[in-house]
């Protein structure tokens, strides 16, 4: 659709997605959202990524798969995302805004048309294959899909294991499939497509620990991967969540993680920290002492870099509520105990006495790398890689590749955890809005629908569609009888048995048959809401229902799956699971979705780099930024930054940023005042500045940054020879050290201990930063860093090294035996205890320098009241969801970048900017914005006002209106139900959900069971 | 506001051992905002207790109407016509709704399921504190705007006793000692001299029940007779 108008515009409308883990979905998702059409190539058979693969994610425990699939699931159902999977790239043409580019995709050998992903065709396969998504744990078949909720759910057959394609014989899967799918004479395609701009998320490798033969990986059977053990752990992993060792299947007590396993090395393995890693053990110990709380877990580590928000936190939990012992210690051998596969590992306490220890399990903690390909890869898309092979970007603009209109988002950009790829996924959104904004709308596809009938007065008549999912759901249930028994309830006027109700033809008939019957509800027996419902909703609104008409009883999950050869209970448990939902359908109502205006403009709080860099994107979007900046000018905290640790300009890049803001025609900046109120709601918003100056917007971004601690440690303030980071910084920056002089830096003043117990994640690097420049310029001047742990995580480890390598002395001190700083005649003297020596040992220093931490701007907690925002406990405002939704807040339209978020550096600071940007232009993209219809719907007649809604809803939508009564603002509603469990009047229901209809289910149940 | 905490369900089952069929009644005022006693309330606890009846192989039936004040004779007539039914009426309500309940059907056992808490504010979901005792004599114009007879806990009228503690009253650290409190306000608000004014003590030996008439209203000759 649209072909002609797209052709006339000089740039396309779509944009390739290359790589469809959990940063490739959140790119896709926010452009398809915004009106790009979107292509997505994955070169497995699902899409998901390793995010997929994962048990529980950190610090929240949050189950992975729960988290990412209702994404993989919105994703496939969207009208304009193309997901090609088995698919590569092979060649790139063009011009920002104009590529071509050529798709190599390879044969399935099933039909995604025909099949319904049912499953028979594997269950009968004969020939069994290692799994790759069990991590070598157990098998697959060789028609497979990756996983279970795999995406699409179509199978694949591997042909290399096939017994068909390799012997000759064999076709079970296509005997067995009813549906016809099998499609043995399929052949790999190639084809073209047109895009604007290409995002490349291809994830990661992982790294092999088999080089490592120290470890014993793959020689001892109880030692395994980290990724081994989130399967051992994963309740859908080969052992069911028991923690079991793979050698023998008995239960570990003593398990012991090694970390940087492949990372932080650069003999053996990769020379970068992967970031993650300190975290995930960290994670998946306590979720082991969970599972079996006799497991003891020990953690070998250099550094605890626990460098991210509440993340220190997290590892202090671990220690002391659930007993995990961490050594900072490398293990140097591990050797089975002969008979008992237990596991000696030795290594070097901090006195460096060496010592054995026996452990029941290993899991090796593996570090990330660029995939084997990666070098092939950057030349097919003509980007330059870093000397390490991920793609190269720079310290201002981190997502953006050597070439333009091509970006990249994820592990590919540099080792990084969850959060991060998903911001960088908004923000490589935003810069491909901001390239082809002008094109927008302009490939998609829009649905055209038949106007509702209007069923308000009719009597009730159901249709009732019982489906056999192939044998599925039949080989269990009784379906013909659960049909011929919801025939003669009360209210359903059609029911009959399907063979696969969501196949095309079923879909075809369901509609033909509303028409003919003059059905006006409809109830699909099968399987789960959460992939099916959005699709059988779509079916009937296309026949002319409201889609809240629709209801679905899940006879497959909740009963044919979990009640296997039970048929007589299983049957039974169908027919009820019918009666309910054909009770709950009589009592359906159509549910009206309003739509509310939007305004495309945005308020910007704070006028540092994260709201400059915010406007800046939001105005090349085509949308208004009014930039609220309380000072009297622009810049915020990095007018007191000079190099970043790669050694890049900040000061040139400051004055840049703030000449283009100044200059850019979208952006009205307001500076010296500030917000006094809003109101209003998403898309609709309000203000009024302290200044008497308003305006109207949809978005609302939160930059209101952060502060330096200013610290009263170590005589700072009384002796001018103690200095912090930032004044050294300076001094640096404009005349050099002088030669012999002697620095002695102190880490973590004011961070990581109470009341500020976080790591404020940028002072280890300032410090690295500052000693090079110091080494560099006057290379016999001394530099000594007393550290706690050394956070130089990702590639910056490299920073570390060459710290090192020019003669930087790093040394350990603890919370418990701080350094003393004195003063000694003209210069200082600091006393540090020695855990390698057991002593007490005494510097002398010209410079003390403290790396002092970061704090949350004093203003938050205004505009954390002003907004119903929470902060968390050290001030930090709290996004919707720390994994997925890392620039969202839970009310919708407002959203969050820099360190009003969390302690960052100035490269994360600029993704997380541009990822706010994207977020609010795909709210800003809709002229209107539709309601959604299952919202809690208010009785102001019951009502009495005791306030427990308004205080409990975490969306704002319960307020209290100029008649000092509460009312609700159903546009800030999500449905969630809280008010309507909560209220003692039941003045709440939420459609589709309301009392009387979850009571009419109970009562069919207990009616029949009676 | 009035509040009230449900009694222990173990009490309740007790109070209800001899009877099969009883009418709980709720009130849609104090006790339903304070979330213990309106409709919801008596629904939940019918529940509780035809399941636990029921357990014990000795159902019982449990009737549940809610009325809008039980301290009105006007919304209680709509129990009239009802009550007949059952061998005893429970009440959610506060000790006033109770009391009057048991006026009005003075043949059948009127039953508490709360006890009553106090006068209250409301300091978040289900978090009540109470600041009044309505000892009918105000004195908070001279302390500050604190009761020195409902936040202290010997109720004294003419500063702390020898218990206060750095701020702290001696029956617990976390409870403050109201004295303190009101040093503290009245300092604040350079109003210091009213602490030395002498109040004489309550003459709580004279409270007896309290008849209010606000003025320009008179009891009528029939009152407390008419049902």
């Amino acid at each position: 659709m649209n072909q002609e108008k797209a052709s006339q515009t000089a740039k396309s409308g779509s944009v390739l997605i290359v790589g469809g883990g959990i940063g490739g979905m959140q790119a896709g998702l926010d452009l398809a959202n915004s009106g790009f059409m979107v292509h997505m190539v994955q070169k497995d058979s699902s899409i998901g990524g390793t995010m997929v693969m994962l048990d529980k994610t950190f610090p929240t425990g949050d189950c992975s798969m729960c988290m990412i699939s209702p994404k993989m699931v919105e994703i496939g159902r969207h009208m304009n995302v193309n997901i090609h999977t088995l698919a590569t790239v092979t060649s790139v043409e063009g011009v920002p805004g104009d590529f071509t580019v050529k798709i190599l995709q390879k044969a399935r050998y099933v039909d995604p048309n025909l099949c319904t992903g049912c499953g028979t065709c594997e269950e009968k396969c004969p020939k069994k294959v290692t799994s790759e998504y069990e991590q070598g744990l157990t098998v697959r078949k060789a028609i497979y899909s990756l996983f279970p909720q795999a995406l699409p759910n179509t199978r694949v057959i591997d042909r290399d294991n096939c017994i068909y394609f390799q012997k000759g014989k064999c076709r079970a899967c296509e005997k067995f499939c009813t549906a016809k799918a099998i499609k043995f004479d399929d052949t790999d395609k190639e084809f073209e497509i047109r895009v604007g701009a290409i995002i490349l998320s291809p994830g990661l490798d992982r790294y092999n620990p088999r080089v490592r033969q120290e470890l014993g990986f793959e020689r001892w059977p109880n030692v395994v991967t980290s990724l081994q053990f989130e399967r051992i752990l994963s309740a859908s992993g080969p052992y069911r969540g028991e923690v079991k060792r793979p050698g023998d299947g008995k239960h570990p007590k003593k398990v012991a993680w090694i970390q940087c396993v492949g990372s932080r090395d650069s003999h053996n393995a990769n020379p970068w920290c992967s970031s993650v890693c300190c975290m995930y053990a960290t994670k998946q110990a306590i979720i082991a002492k969970e599972h079996d709380g006799r497991i003891d877990p020990t953690i070998f580590y250099m550094e605890m870099r626990a460098f991210g928000k509440d993340f220190d936190k997290y590892v202090d939990r671990a220690k002391k509520e659930f007993g995990v012992t961490y050594r900072r210690a490398m293990v140097s051998a591990v050797r089975e105990e002969p008979g008992t596969g237990n596991l000696l590992l030795r290594f070097a306490q901090e006195n460096g006495v060496l010592k054995d220890e026996l452990f029941d399990l290993v899991v090796l903690s593996i570090g990330f790398q660029p995939h084997t390909d990666a070098e092939a890869f950057a030349k097919i898309f003509g980007i330059e890689p870093n000397k390490y092979r991920f793609a190269k970007t720079t310290h201002f603009n981190p997502v953006d590749t050597s070439r333009p209109g091509v970006y990249v988002t994820g592990i590919y950009q540099g080792p990084k955890d969850i959060p991060e790829t998903v911001m960088q996924g908004s923000a490589v959104a935003a810069r491909a809005m901001a390239l082809l904004g002008e094109a927008r709308g302009t490939e998609i596809k829009v649905k055209e629908l038949p106007p509702e009938r209007d069923v308000k007065e009719e009597e009730p008549r159901i249709g009732l569609f019982v489906c056999h999912c192939g044998i599925n759901i039949a080989q269990t249930v009784d379906v013909k009888k659960v049909a011929e028994v919801g025939a003669s309830l009360p209210g359903v006027a059609h029911s009959e048995s399907m063979l696969y109700a969501c196949a095309q033809d079923s879909q075809d008939k369901i509609k033909k048959l509303v028409k003919e019957k003059n059905l006006n509800r409809v109830v699909v027996a099968s399987c789960t809401p959460r992939t099916h419902e959005p699709l059988f909703q779509d079916t009937i609104r296309d026949a002319g229902l409201n889609k809240y008409l629709f209801e679905l009883a899940d006879i497959r999950e909740q009963c044919s799956w979990c009640h296997m050869g039970q048929r007589e209970v299983a049957t039974k448990k169908a027919m009820d699971i019918v009666r309910m939902n054909v009770a709950k359908a009589r009592l359906l109502q159509p549910v009206e979705t309003g739509s509310v205006g939007v305004t495309p403009a945005a308020l910007i709080i704070g006028g540092g780099i994260a709201g400059m860099v915010t406007a800046l994107s939001l105005a090349d979007q085509g949308y208004h930024a009014h930039v609220v900046e309380k000072e009297n000018e622009l810049g915020g905290l990095i007018k007191n930054l000079y190099r970043t640790l790669d050694g890049s300009n900040v000061q040139p890049y400051l004055k840049d940023t703030v000449s283009r803001v100044t200059a850019h025609p979208n952006i009205i900046i307001h500076l010296g005042t500030e917000v006094q109120k809003t109101d209003g709601f998403v898309g609709n918003f309000k203000t009024t500045l302290s200044n008497g100056e308003g305006f109207d917007h949809g978005a609302i971004v939160i930059a209101t940054g952060g502060v330096e601690y200013q610290p009263t440690e170590y005589h700072f303030g009384e002796n001018e020879r103690v200095i912090t980071q930032r004044e050294l910084e300076k001094r640096l920056a404009m005349a050099g050290p002088r030669s012999r002089e002697r620095y002695v830096m102190i880490q973590c003043v004011g961070s990581r201990e109470e009341p500020h117990n976080y790591c404020s994640r940028i002072c280890c690097q300032d410090a690295v930063k500052n000693a090079i420049t110091i080494k560099e310029k006057a290379p016999d001047a001394q530099v000594i860093i007393l550290y706690r742990d050394i956070r130089t995580y990702g590639l910056r480890e490299d920073y570390y090294k060459k710290a090192r390598d020019l003669g930087v002395l790093f040394m350990l001190y603890k919370e418990d035996k701080k350094p003393v700083v004195e003063k000694k005649g003209y210069g200082l003297s600091v006393k540090a205890f020695d855990y390698l020596l057991g002593k007490e040992i005494a510097m002398e220093a010209d410079y003390v320098v403290l790396s002092t931490g970061l704090r949350p701007h004093p203003t938050s907690e205004k505009v954390g009241v002003m907004y119903k925002l929470t902060r968390n406990t050290d001030g930090y405002f709290l996004e919707a969801h720390v994994k997925l939704r890392p620039v969202d807040f839970p009310s919708e339209g407002i959203f969050i970048a820099g360190l009003a978020h969390a302690p960052k550096n100035l490269d994360e600071t600029i993704s997380q900017a541009q990822a706010a940007a994207g977020r609010a232009g795909v709210l800003l993209s809709h002229e209107r914005l539709g309601v959604s219809g299952i919202i809690s719907k208010h009785n102001r007649d019951l009502c009495m006002s005791c306030l427990t809604c308004f205080r409990l809803c975490p969306f704002g939508s319960p307020f209290i209106d100029t008649d000092g009564k509460v009312s609700h603002n159903e546009v800030k509603c999500v449905g969630c139900g809280i008010c309507a469990s909560v209220c003692p009047m039941k003045a709440f229901q939420v459609n589709n959900f309301r009392d009387d209809q979850i009571v009419a289910m109970i009562d069919a149940l207990t009616e029949s069971a009676s | 506001m009035i509040v009230a905490k449900r009694k222990p369900i173990e009490e309740i089952k007790e109070m209800l051992k001899g009877y099969k069929k009883v009418l709980n009644v709720g009130c849609g005022t104090c006790v339903s905002v304070c979330l213990v006693g309106g409709e919801k309330e008596v629904n939940i606890l019918n529940a509780e207790l035809e399941i636990a009846r029921k357990m014990e192989d000795n159902p019982i039936e449990m009737g549940a109407i809610s009325v809008e004040r039980q301290c009105d004779r006007e919304f209680l007539a709509a129990l009239d016509d009802k009550v007949g039914e059952y061998e005893a009426v429970m009440s959610m309500a506060c000790g006033v709704g109770i009391q009057f309940l048991a006026e009005r059907f003075p043949d059948k056992p009127v039953l508490p399921a709360v006890n009553t808490a106090g006068l209250s504010v409301n300091q978040g979901i289900g978090w009540y504190e109470e600041r009044c005792r309505s000892c009918g004599d105000c004195v908070l114009g001279w302390t500050a705007g604190i009761c020195p007879v409902t936040m202290c806990a010997k109720g004294l009228y003419n500063g702390p006793c020898g218990g206060t503690n750095k701020g702290s009253c001696e029956i617990n650290p976390d409870q403050p000692c109201a004295w303190f409190m009101i040093y503290e306000r009245l300092l604040r608000q350079g109003r210091l001299d009213l602490i030395m004014r002498v109040h004489p003590a309550n003459d709580w030996q004279n409270i007896g029940p309290r008849t209010l008439v606000q003025p320009g209203y008179s009891k009528p000759d029939n009152a407390g007779q008419k049902k």
